[in-house]
């Protein structure tokens, strides 16, 4: 199996001198794993060369099949060009073979070899760099490992982790205290038998609606109010159901004007004579005095309701 | 900026019409007072009849025995004015009891003059039938035409009764011998109103102790007579139901009943041991809604208002809808249990106003 390692070399050209244009040779080596062989093995190494323009590879220049060394065979050098490739690209394919036969692990180094390119302008001269691989032994390893071979641990080195772990705990309360609240807020599980807040929901309705730029939004702030008090009284609230509804909900007393006032209000818009409800809306349009009564008497019903008044 | 109406706008209108009308809730408050101090601890049940009054519906009263129905309305016929018939239902009485007097003359020959209905002619303005319920079902026959068509035919003839206004009462202490209303002559009645007897403590003690009490007749002639005359009561009852307007959401708040009561599971109604996909059998009809309409106009021209608002509407519902309501026969023997229940429900599944009212 091949390690693959990319390896971008710009080489300068080491016979040549440089032109402006074309004048970098592209290398990429794809060279074998490093370590995990053994007498006998075959190891593959491939150069893909990116030739400048007009520039070929003097095929006489490669290395010949040979015993390189003593314990280093070249089996055989291929050339072939790159597919898929743009540009006049070439790879030299060379597999040698080890027959060294260490004792122990041994890092073993193959040699550079040049290859020359001729061109236009000349010939230049590229060196692919040498390169090592780790062979082993076959037998089995006869010395004895002891304790002491190994080497020391390094130096404890106590790390302080108590404010980490008080902030981290400070943190972990923090976020389950806001968790809580927005549980209770929401009036999530196990909060849901909390008693609801409609009062609260059709002021944030109200305040939303008096805002926008709608046409109708009187009508749509007193429906919100409308179902904010059909929730607080639990069924739907007429205006004549305001005493019992304040006899029921003492704490909205205070209020017993603003409300009969808004109960009057709604009652002549929705409610009035068609011709009626047409000169309703004519005069609200000159006046938002009925829209900021109904907004703030909602945020004073929810004020109430949520025991802030 | 809007202002409410709290007085009805048509006062100062420069309408004559609108003038008399405003006369007319005058006549009709200060009767209602007056009425009131005779039949002590029945101030809705006065404001119901008054309302049925101007809207020219027949009542029936409901109650147990003894509670006043019979007084009160002889005391409202004394405030109507205008000639007046009372009889009493028995369970052998004939639909010809009402037309026909028969009789044997001085000069002791059989005689046939007009009967209770007839004896007073066109003008008849009242006509009170005791205990309904006695009366057999040809006689509730009778009853239904004249209720609903003002006119019968007798000696060859048709009479009509234009100003004519039926009040029935009737007890469900006693089931023998009795004959319940058919479904049709149930829903000519304008309202069904239930009487009971007075709250409050000290009515009760007063109705007990004090003499004043105890002599009907002269209790029911301290009300003024003719303070609501008759002839003109058709013309007002029209001219009110003009005058007073009902806009497309109370019209959508109407319907939104209307269809609860007809078809409650699709509106989530739930009673407690109804399965209420099947309880209703019929009735809330066009014609019952009709009149809750009118009702309700005619309530709010009593307060004082030229619009309807959804309380006028709640105030007349049970009286003019539950009796023409009619439920399957499984559920019909609980009716007085299912009925409120199914009432209060009703009122609690529709909102007003509600948002899908704007046009």
């Amino acid at each position: 199996m091949r390690q693959l390692a990319g390896l971008f070399i710009a080489t300068t050209l080491l016979a040549a001198p440089l032109r402006p244009a074309a004048a970098e040779t592209m290398l990429s080596l794809s060279v074998p794993r490093e370590h995990a062989y053994w007498i006998g093995d075959v190891l593959t190494h491939r150069a893909i060369l990116a030739l400048p323009e007009g520039y070929q590879l003097d095929r006489s220049t490669l290395p010949r099949s040979r015993s390189v060394t003593y314990w280093l065979d070249l089996k055989d050098v291929a050339v072939s060009p790159v597919k898929g490739s743009d540009e006049q690209a070439l790879e030299i394919t060379t597999r040698y073979q080890t027959f060294y036969a260490p004792l122990e692990p041994k890092r073993r180094e193959v040699p550079a070899y040049l290859i020359r390119l001729n061109g236009p302008d000349g010939f230049r001269d590229l060196e692919i760099p040498a390169w090592s691989f780790v062979t082993s032994p076959i037998r089995p390893i006869l010395a004895t490992a002891s304790p002491e071979e190994l080497r020391p641990d390094d130096r404890y080195a106590p790390i302080d982790a108590r404010r980490a772990q008080i902030a981290t705990v400070v943190s972990a309360l923090l976020g389950l205290v806001g968790l809580l609240g927005l549980a209770w807020h929401q009036a999530w599980p196990p909060f849901h038998h909390r008693a609801a807040r409609p009062l609260t929901a059709a002021y944030r309705q109200v305040s939303r609606v008096a805002r926008s730029g709608q046409e109708d939004r009187l009508r749509l702030v007193c429906l919100a109010l409308h179902r904010g008090l059909d929730g607080a009284f639990k069924r739907p609230l007429l205006g004549a159901d305001l005493d019992s509804f304040l006899a029921a909900r003492s704490e909205f007393v205070p209020l017993q004007a603003p409300l009969q006032r808004f109960f009057a209000i709604s009652g002549a818009l929705f409610f009035a004579a068609p011709n009626a409800q047409d000169q309703a809306a004519s005069d609200i349009a000159l006046s938002e005095a009925p829209m900021l009564e109904i907004v703030d008497l909602a945020k004073r019903l929810a004020a109430v309701e949520r025991g802030r008044l | 900026m809007i202002e409410p109406t709290q007085k009805p706008s048509c006062s100062g209108a420069g309408n004559d019409r609108f003038r008399r009308l405003d006369d007319w809730r005058t006549r009709a408050l200060a009767a209602e007072a007056a009425i009131g101090q005779v039949i002590i601890g029945q101030q809705s049940v006065i404001r119901l009849i008054l309302t049925a009054i101007f809207c020219r519906g027949h009542v029936l009263l409901e109650g147990n025995v003894g509670v006043g129905k019979t007084t009160l309305l002889r005391a409202v016929a004394r405030a109507i004015g205008g000639p007046f018939t009372r009889v009493e239902g028995t369970v052998d009485m004939m639909p010809s009891d009402f037309l026909y007097t028969a009789f044997i003359g001085e000069d002791g020959r059989p005689r046939v003059e007009p009967g209770p209905v007839l004896e007073h002619g066109e003008g008849l303005a009242v006509f009170f039938f005791n205990e309904i319920n006695r009366a057999r079902p040809q006689v509730h026959s009778l009853l239904l035409r004249l209720m609903a068509e003002r006119r019968v035919n007798a000696f060859q003839a048709e009479h009509h009764f234009p100003h004519l206004q039926v009040f029935a009462d009737r007890n469900q202490i006693e089931r023998d011998e009795t004959f319940e209303l058919p479904a049709a002559a149930r829903d000519r009645f304008f309202m069904e109103i239930g009487v009971a007897m007075p709250e409050a403590p000290a009515d009760r003690r007063a109705l007990a102790f004090d003499t004043r009490y105890h002599d009907v007749d002269a209790l029911v002639a301290e009300v003024p007579t003719e303070t609501l005359p008759y002839r003109e009561l058709d013309d007002t009852a029209r001219h009110i139901q003009e005058a007073v307007a009902t806009s497309e959401a109370l019209e959508a708040y109407v319907f939104a009943l209307w269809e609860a009561l007809r078809r409650p599971e699709v509106a989530g109604i739930e009673i407690e041991g109804v399965d209420t996909a099947r309880l209703i059998r019929g009735g809330a009809s066009p014609r019952g809604i009709s009149a809750l309409v009118r009702a309700a106009r005619a309530t709010a021209w009593l307060e004082g208002r030229d619009m309807v608002l959804p309380e006028d509407v709640r105030a007349v519902f049970v009286p003019v809808m539950v009796h023409r309501t009619f439920l399957s026969p499984v559920y019909e023997s609980r009716r007085d249990e299912i009925m409120p229940a199914l009432i209060d429900a009703v009122f609690a599944s529709v909102p007003a106003p509600a948002a899908e009212n704007r046009s």
